[in-house]
């Protein structure tokens, strides 16, 4: 075995896979350590991938060169585009995946690729010198020497499952949590945390009398996550729904003395966004019912996920409230649900890079950071490994902003916000939301895809070309007119532009086929798919472009690593507490940390003038 | 929130606030020398020279005053930006009406430090300034809370927060179905939408238009005497200024030759102005006192007719005046009710019977004045109002939001960009406040909705 590698990645889970391909894709010696080869890329919660915001932020780790996107083409057995009846910002893809065929996807792509080494172990020991990352130290004793390191140790940090009053320490079902490197890094001056989620429990297919549920299909014609899939035609396997009553409630609520949750046995905070079922009947008692989905884990799986049903009550309680339901009446469990707690590093200590402020070479992505979520974690791990790789390399980081990215949203978010549940990203979180829309990933972020290195140069062309051309056919839309006798069988009136029937919305969304057809057939349907929304939403989008302006100056304005806030008696007490506990990187991250203001923004800006 | 943007060209009132004989504006920055001449008599400036000019309303040609302009071109000027100082005339409404203009031609209010800021950023000032600079700007904030908390008993702030809180609840209601479409959710009618927003709308003029109670608080109330000759209008006056001694000041009024007599009753400021000759005439002298009578009346709070009791005729001339009067309250004061026992000769909202010479029941006036000024401007103890024209325009931007996305929703417009509109508001009521929490909207959700799977 090496014991000497450029970077190592700590965690086999959606932020250490991507971390690790994309290290190893830049061309470093990578290492990716893992307490079992088998569980890598797993999906211990939902078995789907995607959503609103998540969505977004599949496209973007597509774009700039990640692989979750072709692994959930590859390997998805519905897919939805959701919120069609929206604007085109906030629509966002969605699917349900194959969760065997994901893992061995990813262990597959990971197996073959060049540079990159699987490690079998557990971290016993981070070593570190001075505030600088030297090399790990595995369970066996090894020393693994190394440039940088990128943790992504998921839940498994002094992981603790709770069921009813039992409690196990593991990182998630059966398998063993990780247990030194918190205590070291404590040592080191990081302030830890502590962190609540759950799962629901998995029920037999056998068990379950579908007659009594509602069917809910996926897209007839789907469209996929990544820009690289070709001849795309998933399976379109349903999922169900059902709904809890008065009878679940009461029999969940005659056992809350025996909910962690409400003994005080648990003290890390759970997210809002995903309560545990006896949460919800608890905070929302008026509610006679809740909501149930039930989705395969697999294609053809023998075991089906109860979601919206998470739950840290006694197994015999989450049996009875189960049958309890429609549907469920004969319900067999064959996974429990649970709530999980595990450390994690208020992410105040990092930088936008990903960097810890404290260890150099030293990096943290996923849930560690206090994030939740498949698509959150694979986003982070992507941007530590091409960070740390930067570093190696004497290059600036890559710093996504705000208004090009959801992931620039999140990470800035992380940086400059006060985690008190696990972090999930929103689309109300994007203050540039219009921008930020699904179907044009690839032109906000081709000119980062081509700094970063990931992304084929077959695929930044095509971006390339889309992004040319859409402008020329904005201004081929205003130039072109139509009148009562068109192609498109609408009644005009008089000779006007066609993009003045767009903005009348007398063209829409279904004639963009149309418009190529008859209008611009030397162009990709793409180009015209963006040329449409630019037109369609050219006011909004001005409005956002003139935001972005308004904020740019404050965006570009750095602070240097070593202010000295302390110095500066015309801060509030609070603004300085803040500036010195977060330290942001520029004016505009310190604006948006709570607690600082706009008077303490002024007088910055007046010392940073000199 | 509030932030600094070097582009824009800003303007304020950079003399203090009072009573002096002259107040001077300064606009700075890259548009302040054709922002300023979009408002004056002139269509040059040259630099660092004094000129005459009229600054005048290009809407509808109105004189303001008459003022001296200087320009001073960058970098030779106070920011080291272009600036133009505009000298007017003091005293309580000038300078207001010719910074409310320049608003409205283009400058944005100052924040407070800005100039300064501004010459600093331009190299124009060493760090020793600044930082007493950076210091006076948390002091002025500081007071300014001081004088908010005494004057509108400290709760403009409460009231911002729960306007804030109703456009929260919309935004949060909008986004809802934007961020959990996914899940269970009754959507909200978008009727019921348009009327929270109606409903917010409402409760943000109120306080916006509060700023002619904040402006009688600050400016006291401008209070035109009016009547036939010799009704007793000049006695009237006089009475009332040796009844009540606190006399401030004799202050010129907005049209020079007219004088304002100001007194102090009960803590509001009353400034009299005794208007002569106010009947149809063709004498050209008598039709120029008319005129600026008229311009007077325009401007007033309250308005006291004199009425000569001794008389007897129709008074047409008073029931046409009273008539024509709906929009501002007019007391009308029954005069030399030691000449005749006659009672009231025409109905009145308001009305008292006085003897101006003999200062008779002069007490019934002044408390009648006290209370037309605080039930129609709304000015009692509890109401709150802002006094701020920069508090003004954040309002009245809240409200330019509001109405773009009312007319979203007139277009059917998706959640997402009504949700722009909603936020835009937010953020101009936190431009009051100083406030930024962008966290709010789903805090707010999380409080009230049940939420996740």
């Amino acid at each position: 075995m090496k014991t000497a590698y450029d970077i190592v990645v700590v965690g086999g889970g959606h932020a250490g896979v991507e971390a690790a391909l994309a290290s190893a894709r830049l061309g470093k010696n990578t290492a990716l350590v893992t307490l079992d080869k088998k569980a890598i890329a797993r999906m211990s919660c939902n078995p789907s991938i995607g959503g609103l915001a998540k969505g977004h932020l599949v496209r973007e780790i597509d774009v700039l060169g990640g692989e979750m996107a072709k692994a959930i083409d590859a390997t998805g057995i519905q897919f939805k585009l959701l919120n069609l009846s929206k604007g085109r910002a906030v629509w966002a893809p969605r699917a349900q995946a194959d969760k065997r065929l994901y893992e061995r996807y990813m262990q597959d792509v990971i197996a073959r690729c060049p540079n990159l080494d699987v490690i079998e172990s557990d971290v016993q020991k981070l070593d570190l010198a001075n505030g600088i990352f030297k090399g790990i130290c595995l369970q066996d004793g090894t020393l693994i020497g190394a440039s940088a390191c990128i943790l992504t140790n998921g839940t498994f940090l002094r992981g603790k499952i709770h069921i009813g009053n039992i409690q196990i320490p593991a990182g998630r079902y059966g398998e063993l949590p990780s247990i030194g490197i918190s205590d070291q890094l404590k040592d080191n001056g990081f302030t830890v945390g502590r962190l609540k989620t759950g799962t629901p429990s998995r029920i037999s297919k056998r068990s379950i009398d579908f007659s009594r549920l509602e069917i809910q299909e996926g897209d007839v014609s789907p469209k996929p996550f990544s820009h690289s899939t070709r001849g795309f035609n998933p399976p379109n396997v349903p999922c169900w729904l059902t709904y809890t009553n008065s009878a679940t409630h009461d029999i969940l609520r005659s056992a809350l003395d025996r909910s962690p949750l409400y003994t005080g046995k648990i003290a890390g905070v759970g997210p809002r966004y995903c309560p545990s079922i006896e949460d919800k009947i608890v905070r929302f008692s008026d509610k006679l019912s809740h909501q149930l989905f039930l989705e395969p884990e697999w294609a053809g799986s023998s075991q089906w996920y109860v979601n919206g049903f998470s739950s840290s009550l006694p197994i015999d309680i989450q049996v009875r409230g189960l049958r309890s339901i429609a549907g469920l009446e004969k319900a067999e469990l064959i996974k429990i649900g649970y709530a999980i707690e595990y450390d994690y590093f208020p992410s105040y200590q990092i930088k936008r890079s990903l960097e810890t402020k404290a260890v150099s070479g030293l990096y943290f992505a996923g849930q560690i950071n206090g994030t939740s979520g498949y698509e959150e974690a694979a986003a982070q791990g992507l941007m530590a490994a091409v960070n740390a790789v930067r570093k190696l390399e004497d290059k600036k980081p890559v710093i996504l902003e705000r208004h090009e990215a959801y992931i620039g949203v999140l990470i800035d978010d992380l940086c400059s916000k006060e985690t008190s549940e696990p972090y999930r990203m929103f689309t109300s979180l994007a203050e540039y939301r219009l921008l930020l829309r699904w179907d044009n990933a690839h032109l906000r972020l081709l000119e980062a895809a081509r700094e970063i290195g990931l992304q084929s140069p077959g695929m930044l062309e095509q971006f390339e070309t889309v992004r040319n051309e859409s402008r020329a056919i904005v201004r081929l839309l205003e130039k072109t007119r139509i009148t009562d006798v068109n192609p498109l069988n609408l009644s005009v009136g008089q000779s006007t532009s066609l993009a003045h029937m767009i903005r009348q919305q007398k063209i829409d969304e279904d004639h963009i086929s149309d418009l190529q057809k008859y209008y611009f057939p030397d162009y990709l349907l793409d180009s015209i798919d963006q040329a449409y929304v630019l037109t369609r939403y050219e006011g909004y989008i001005d409005r956002q472009f003139k935001q972005v302006h308004q904020m740019h100056q404050l965006e570009a304005k750095k602070i240097p690593a070593g202010f000295m806030y302390e110095k500066i008696s015309s801060l509030s007490n609070e603004g300085r507490e803040k500036l010195i506990k977060f330290r942001p990187e520029t004016i505009g991250q310190a604006s948006r940390i709570r607690g600082i203001s706009p008077a303490d923004i002024q007088v910055l800006l007046i010392f940073l003038a000199k | 929130m509030a932030t600094f943007d070097h582009s824009d060209t800003i303007a304020a009132i950079s003399t203090p606030p009072g009573l002096g004989g002259i107040a001077v504006i300064r606009i700075s920055g890259g548009d302040s020398l054709s922002i300023a001449l979009s408002g004056l008599s002139l269509s040059a400036l040259e630099p660092r020279y004094a000129h005459f000019a009229a600054v005048i309303d290009p809407e509808n040609s109105e004189k303001l005053d008459d003022v001296v302009v200087t320009y001073f071109k960058g970098p030779a000027s106070y920011t080291g930006d272009d600036t133009v100082e505009i000298s007017c005339h003091g005293g309580l409404s000038a300078a207001p009406a010719i910074l409310a203009l320049y608003y409205r031609l283009g400058a944005r209010p100052a924040l407070p430090g800005e100039f300064t800021r501004r010459a600093f950023v331009n190299g124009k000032m060493d760090l020793v300034q600044a930082e007493a600079v950076a210091d006076l700007i948390h002091a002025v904030s500081g007071s300014g809370q001081k004088i908010a908390a005494r004057t509108l008993s400290g709760s403009l702030s409460e009231k911002i927060d729960s306007l804030r809180g109703e456009l929260t609840d919309i935004a949060s209601i909008l986004e809802l179905e934007l961020d959990f479409s996914e899940q269970e959710i009754t959507p909200i009618s978008r009727e019921l939408i348009t009327n929270k927003i109606s409903a917010a709308e409402e409760h943000i003029s109120i306080l916006a238009n509060s700023y002619g109670a904040g402006k009688i608080l600050r400016e006291g109330a401008l209070v035109p005497i009016v009547g036939r000759p010799n009704a007793g209008k000049s006695s009237l006056l006089n009475a009332l200024l040796e009844e009540e001694r606190a006399i401030i000041s004799h202050i010129p009024g907005t049209t020079r030759d007219s004088i304002e007599e100001s007194f102090l009753h009960q803590g509001f400021l009353f400034r009299l102005v005794d208007t002569a000759g106010l009947r149809d005439t063709d004498d050209p002298i008598e039709k120029e006192g008319a005129e600026r009578a008229v311009r007077i009346l325009e401007k007033a709070d309250l308005v006291l007719l004199v009425v000569d009791l001794s008389l007897g005729d129709g008074y047409r001339f008073e029931k046409e005046f009273l008539a024509a009067r709906a929009h501002v309250p007019v007391i009308a004061v029954f005069n030399k009710m030691d000449l005749s026992s006659m009672s009231d000769p025409f109905p009145s909202t308001y009305a008292v019977h006085i003897s101006a010479t003999r200062h008779e029941n002069l007490d019934a006036l002044l408390s009648l004045m006290l209370d037309c000024v605080r039930t129609h401007y709304r000015v009692d103890g509890n109401s709150i109002a802002i006094t701020k024209q920069r508090h003004r325009h954040a309002l009245l931007s809240a409200l330019t939001s509001l109405g773009k996305a009312k007319e979203a929703l007139i277009r059917s417009l998706s959640n997402e960009f009504i949700s722009l509109d909603i936020r835009e508001a937010i953020r101009s009521l936190d431009d009051i406040t100083g406030k930024t929490t962008s966290e709010d909207v789903l805090n707010n959700i999380f409080d009230h909705f049940c939420i996740g799977k």
